[in-house]
C-alpha cells in the first residue's frame, strides 16, 4: 500500500481519555496512595529530620532440654523510648503462641471434609500439641510482679507510670515452651529427630517474648500473629547464654564470647585458620560429629553469644552438627561464612554452603550496603528455609547414597541464596513484614536473581525474568490480587509476593530505568534505610528521587492492579512518499499492478479464447483501447517541473529519498502501560530495535499509533523480542502473525530413572 | 523464608499454583493439555496421599507410580462436555526441569470440540487449601482463561 502523506494533526484524538467524572489515567501521579511527607519520613523517600526508632535489648538465659525438647528462658528486656510520645502500655509479640491450642490461626483455617481424605489426614487434624508459651511470671527488675494481659499472640504490659520520651525501662520475664516437631505440625522453627540414631537437631527461633514495633506509621504494632505475616521487630543488642548437652554444637546469632569454655583447643585453632582462609575450613570434622552422634552426654555447656543492632536471635543446636568456615573480604570488614549441617547434607553442603554464604555476602553488598555483620551462617534443616539476623536454615538434602539430583542441587543454592540474602531484607531494611510480604520478599528474591546469575552463567533461576510470570498475571484475575495487599490476604502468596516483585524490579531495571540509574537509586535506598524501619512509600520515593525517573505509572500498574502486560501490535500499514515524478510514479504503478493476484478467469481465457474480437479486428481498437495508461506524456513532465519548482532542494532530496513509512498501531490489552520495545527485521536481513519508554501511552491508554521511518524495507515486526515486559500473549506481538506454539507442542519426552550422579556411578562399577 | 515442604496448619509454602493450556487438535481430534505444576509440591501433595513418588523425574511410563500420577492428575483435571460424559485423558508423560518446573501432558479419547464444557481443576488443593489453578483455553488462535480456587474449582468454558 502506497499513499501520499499528508501532514495535520487531529487535536480532537488527543482528548478522549478520561475526561468524566475522575482521572483514571495510568499515568496520574500517586498522591492519592501515599502517605503526606512529614517530619519523619519526607517527599523524597528518606527519613526525615526527625525520624526516630525504639530500642529494645536483651540479656538472655535459655536451657535447651534434649530429653523433653523444650526450652526454658528468663530475659531481661530494656526498652528504650525514642519516640516524641509518652508510652502507657508496651506491646510484646508471643509467637510461639500460633501454636497454642486455642489460637486464631488454626480457628480461621477454612476446611471442607474432603479435605480429610485418608486417614492420616484425619490423624494431623486430630493430633494435639501442647504448644505456646507458658508465661511465669513478668516483674520488673527489682522483682515486683507487672500487671500484664496476654492477647492471643501478644502480651501488653501495663505500665505503673507511663514511659517519657528519652526515658527506658528495664523488667524480666520467665517463660517456657514445648519444641514443636516440623514434621508433624510444621513451623519455621522446631526440631527434627532422626530416628535411627535417636538424635535430633534443633533450629530455635521466636523463642522468647520480643518488643513489638511502636512507631509513627503504626503507632505499637497490632496485628496478630497469623503464621503467613512475619514479623515486625525493633533494633537492640543481646546478650544471650544459652545451655545445652555438653556435646551439642551450637550456632547462633552474634559472636561466641566463650570460645575458651566451649570449644576445645583443636577447635579453636581450626577456627583462627579458617577467620584467615578464603575457602572453607571445618572447625568440626564429619568424623567427629558421627563420634559425637554416638554417645549423649549427661552434663550441660553453656554457649555465651552476643549480637549488636539486630531484630531478632535465634539459634540451632545438634551434636550432629559438622561445622565449617571462611572468611570473606568485604569492601570495608572481613565476615565469617559459617555452616552447620549433619552427615545427611553431605555431599552437597561440605562442598556448596559455606561459598554460597560467602557469594551471596558479596553480592548483596555490592547492590545494597556491605554486610555490617560479623558472620552468617547457614544451617541444615531437612527442607524449609527461613532467615534470622546472622543465621538461617536451608534445605536440600542429599539422596542416603550420596548422590543428589541437579534438581536438589539448585534448589539447596536457591535457598541458601535466598535466606542468607533476608539478612539484607528484611533484617537490616527492617521494613514491617507483617504488613508488607513483598518489602522483603519481593525485593530480596530480586537480589536473590542477581546473585545466582554471578553464581553460574545460565544458572535456572525461578523467579526474576519477565517471561516467567507471564501465566500468573494473564488471564482470568478473579483470584489475585496487587502486590499492595496485606500479608495475611494474599492470594498466591508466592507468585504475588516473591515472583511478581522481583519481575517488576527486573524490568525496572532492564527495561524502564536502566542498570546505571536502578543500581544507584537501589543502593540508595538500602543505604538509608539500612537499620531502620521503611515502608513501601520510602521504598518508592527514594527509587524516583535518587534516579530522576517518574516512576508513579509503573507503581501504580503493577503494585496497585492486578493489570498485567499484552500489547498487541494490531496493524501495520507501509506508505512511501509519492515523488510526483511521473517516470517513477507511473513504472511504480505499472509493477504494482503486475504483482496483483490475477482472476482465474482471466487467466484460463487468455488460453481459452484463442482470439477476441478486436484481435481480430483492428478498427475496433478507439483512443482508450490504445491508451498506454504508464506511459509519460509532456503533461506529466510539465506538472513535475511546476511542483519541483517549488520546492527547496531539501525538499526535492526528502522527496526522492525512497523512504519507507510504517504506521503500527498498538493496543494495550493487558491494562499495564509497558515501554514499546519493537524490532524491525529488513528485507536485506538486518535488524532495528527501537526502545520507547511507557509515556508513549501517556494520553491514550489503551490504542496509540506510531510511525517508524526506514531506509530499508521492513519484512517483519516483533514487539518485546526479548522478552522483557512479560508479557502475557506473545501471539499478537508480531507482524506478519506469527503462531506461538503450545506447550503441548513443545512436549518431547525426557525421563530419567536415575540422577546423573547415579548413573554415572554405576557406568563405573 | 521460602519452605520447601508442605507446613501443616501454618500455611508457609510459596507456590501452589498450576496452569493449564487446553487445545482441540482438529487434525487427530483429541484435546491436548499441558499442566504445569511446581514438582515439590506435587511430590509432596502425592506423599500426603500415601504414594512417596521420591523424585518424580526418575519415575518411567512403565512403572506402577506412573498410573498413580495419572490417576491423581485425572482426579484433579475433569473436563464433562455439557449434557455429555466425562472425558477420558491419557498421561502421555511429563517433564521436570531445573527451575523445579514439573509439565503433564495429557490427551483425551477422540470427540469432537465441544461448545460448552464444564471444568473441574482442582489439582493438589485438598493438600494445599491456598492452591490456585489456572487455565487457558485456546480455541482459533484466542485464548479463554479461567482460575479455580478451593472455593470455586468447577467452571463452565463457553465458546
Amino acid at each position: 500500500m502506497r499513499k501520499l502523506i499528508v501532514l495535520f494533526v487531529t487535536l480532537g484524538s488527543l482528548c478522549t481519555y478520561g475526561q468524566k467524572e475522575y482521572n483514571n489515567n495510568k499515568f496520574k501521579q500517586l498522591h492519592e496512595e501515599l502517605p503526606t511527607p512529614n517530619v519523619y519520613r519526607t517527599a523524597s523517600g528518606a527519613p526525615g529530620h526527625e525520624y526516630y526508632q525504639q530500642q529494645a535489648n536483651y540479656k538472655i538465659d535459655v536451657v535447651l532440654d534434649d530429653k523433653k525438647q523444650t526450652i526454658s528462658g528468663k530475659e531481661t528486656i530494656t526498652y528504650i523510648n525514642n519516640s516524641p510520645d509518652e508510652l502507657g502500655y508496651l506491646w510484646l509479640q508471643l509467637d510461639q503462641n500460633v501454636r497454642a491450642e486455642d489460637s486464631d490461626s488454626k480457628l480461621i483455617t477454612v476446611e471442607k471434609m474432603e479435605d480429610f481424605y485418608n486417614i492420616s489426614a484425619v490423624q494431623r487434624r486430630m493430633f494435639k500439641f501442647d504448644g505456646g508459651f507458658k508465661i511465669d511470671y513478668v516483674k520488673t527488675t527489682s522483682g515486683k510482679e507487672m500487671s500484664y494481659a496476654i492477647n492471643k499472640t501478644m502480651l501488653r504490659i501495663d505500665l505503673d507510670k507511663p514511659l517519657a520520651s528519652g526515658q527506658k525501662i528495664s523488667f524480666d520475664i520467665k517463660w517456657m515452651y514445648n519444641i514443636n516437631d516440623r514434621a508433624k505440625i510444621g513451623g519455621r522453627s522446631g526440631f527434627e529427630y532422626f530416628e535411627k540414631e535417636d538424635n535430633y537437631i534443633y533450629t530455635i527461633a521466636q523463642w522468647f517474648p520480643r518488643m513489638c514495633v511502636y512507631n509513627d506509621v503504626e503507632g505499637w504494632q497490632n496485628k496478630q500473629f497469623l503464621g503467613r505475616g512475619e514479623f515486625s521487630l525493633p533494633f537492640g543488642d543481646y546478650d544471650v547464654n544459652i545451655t545445652v548437652p555438653a556435646d551439642h554444637v551450637v550456632a547462633s546469632t552474634g559472636e561466641l564470647q566463650n570460645t575458651n569454655e566451649v570449644l576445645t583447643a583443636e577447635q579453636r585453632n581450626r577456627f583462627k585458620k579458617a577467620a584467615e582462609s578464603d575457602s572453607p575450613v571445618f572447625i568440626v570434622t564429619q568424623e567427629e560429629a558421627e563420634e559425637a552422634e554416638k554417645e549423649k552426654s549427661n552434663k550441660t555447656k553453656t554457649w555465651r553469644f552476643s549480637a549488636n543492632n539486630v531484630r531478632d536471635f535465634a539459634f540451632a543446636s545438634s551434636r550432629k552438627f559438622i561445622w565449617d568456615a571462611q572468611s570473606v573480604q568485604l569492601p570495608s570488614r572481613k565476615v565469617m561464612a559459617m555452616s552447620y549441617y549433619p552427615k545427611e547434607g553431605n555431599p552437597l553442603w561440605e562442598r556448596y554452603s559455606t561459598k554460597v554464604v560467602a557469594h551471596t555476602l558479596e553480592v548483596y553488598s555490592k547492590y545494597t550496603i556491605d554486610y555490617p555483620y560479623p558472620v552468617a551462617i547457614s544451617v541444615h534443616s531437612d527442607r524449609i528455609g527461613m532467615e534470622y539476623p546472622m543465621i538461617c536454615f536451608n534445605g536440600g538434602r542429599p539422596e542416603a547414597d550420596g548422590t543428589y539430583s541437579e534438581r536438589t542441587k539448585y534448589g539447596m543454592l536457591g535457598v541458601i541464596i535466598h535466606e542468607v540474602g533476608h539478612n539484607f531484607f528484611p533484617m537490616i531494611i527492617n521494613s514491617d513484614e507483617r504488613q508488607w510480604t513483598w518489602m522483603d520478599e519481593g525485593l530480596n528474591t530480586f537480589v536473590q536473581y542477581l546473585t545466582e546469575q554471578e553464581w553460574e552463567r545460565g544458572y535456572p533461576s525461578r523467579r526474576g525474568p519477565a517471561y516467567l510470570i507471564a501465566n500468573y498475571m494473564g488471564g482470568d484475575k478473579a483470584r489475585i490480587s496487587p502486590i499492595m495487599t496485606n500479608s495475611e490476604s494474599i492470594w498466591q502468596f508466592g507468585n504475588n509476593a516473591y515472583g511478581k516483585p522481583a519481575t517488576a524490579l527486573n524490568i525496572l531495571r532492564e527495561t524502564v530505568m536502566g542498570r546505571e540509574l536502578f543500581d544507584y537509586a537501589f543502593k540508595q535506598y538500602s543505604e538509608r534505610w539500612a537499620f531502620k524501619h521503611p515502608t513501601p512509600a520510602d521504598f518508592f520515593r527514594t527509587m524516583e528521587d535518587a534516579s530522576g525517573v517518574d516512576l508513579d505509572w509503573f507503581w501504580r500498574g503493577w503494585f496497585y492492579t492486578t493489570d498485567h502486560v499484552d500489547i498487541a501490535l494490531n496493524n501495520v500499514k507501509w506508505f512511501q512518499l509519492n515523488t510526483e515524478n511521473p517516470e517513477v510514479e507511473k513504472a511504480w504503478q505499472k509493477e504494482q499492478d503486475a504483482k496483483k493476484d490475477k482472476f482465474v478467469g482471466d487467466e484460463r481465457n487468455k488460453t481459452e479464447i484463442k482470439q477476441t474480437k478486436n484481435e481480430l479486428d483492428e478498427d475496433l481498437n478507439d483512443f482508450y483501447n490504445k491508451r498506454d495508461i504508464y506511459a509519460v506524456d509532456k503533461i506529466d513532465r510539465e506538472d513535475y517541473d511546476k511542483i519541483k519548482s517549488r520546492l527547496s532542494a531539501e525538499e526535492l532530496e526528502l522527496l526522492n529519498s525512497n523512504k519507507n513509512f510504517y504506521q503500527l498501531d498498538f493496543e494495550n490489552k493487558g491494562g499495564l502501560v509497558m515501554p514499546l520495545i519493537l524490532r524491525a527485521s529488513f528485507i536485506d536481513g538486518t535488524e532495528e530495535v527501537i526502545r520507547i519508554p511507557a509515556e508513549v501511552w501517556k494520553m491514550d491508554n489503551y490504542n496509540i499509533s506510531k510511525v517508524f521511518i526506514f531506509e530499508k524495507e521492513v519484512t517483519s515486526f516483533r514487539v518485546d523480542p526479548f522478552l522483557e515486559t512479560g508479557d502475557t500473549d506473545l501471539g499478537n506481538n508480531a507482524w506478519p502473525r506469527e503462531v506461538q506454539p503450545t506447550r503441548y507442542d513443545l512436549f518431547r519426552e525426557r525421563k530419567m530413572n536415575e540422577n546423573p550422579m547415579q548413573r554415572a556411578k554405576r557406568a563405573q562399577e | 523464608m521460602i519452605t520447601l515442604v508442605v507446613q501443616i496448619f501454618i500455611a508457609l509454602h510459596t507456590y501452589f499454583f498450576a496452569f493449564a493450556e487446553m487445545e482441540f487438535n482438529k487434525e487427530t481430534n483429541v484435546y491436548e493439555v499441558s499442566i504445569s505444576s511446581i514438582a515439590h509440591d506435587f511430590e509432596n501433595h502425592m506423599k500426603k496421599k500415601g504414594v512417596n513418588l521420591g523424585h518424580i523425574e526418575k519415575i518411567k511410563k512403565t512403572d506402577t507410580l506412573f498410573s498413580y500420577i495419572e490417576r491423581e492428575v485425572n482426579n484433579g483435571f475433569i473436563v464433562t462436555p455439557v449434557n455429555g460424559e466425562v472425558l477420558s485423558f491419557k498421561l502421555e508423560g511429563f517433564e521436570v526441569d531445573l527451575k523445579d518446573n514439573l509439565t503433564f501432558f495429557l490427551t483425551s479419547n477422540k470427540t469432537v470440540e465441544f461448545k460448552e464444557v464444564n471444568i473441574s481443576f482442582q489439582l493438589m488443593m485438598e493438600t494445599f487449601p491456598d492452591q490456585q489453578n489456572k487455565m487457558n483455553y485456546i480455541h482459533n488462535g484466542e485464548k479463554k482463561s479461567l482460575t479455580f480456587i478451593k472455593a470455586k474449582s468447577n467452571r463452565k468454558l463457553s465458546l
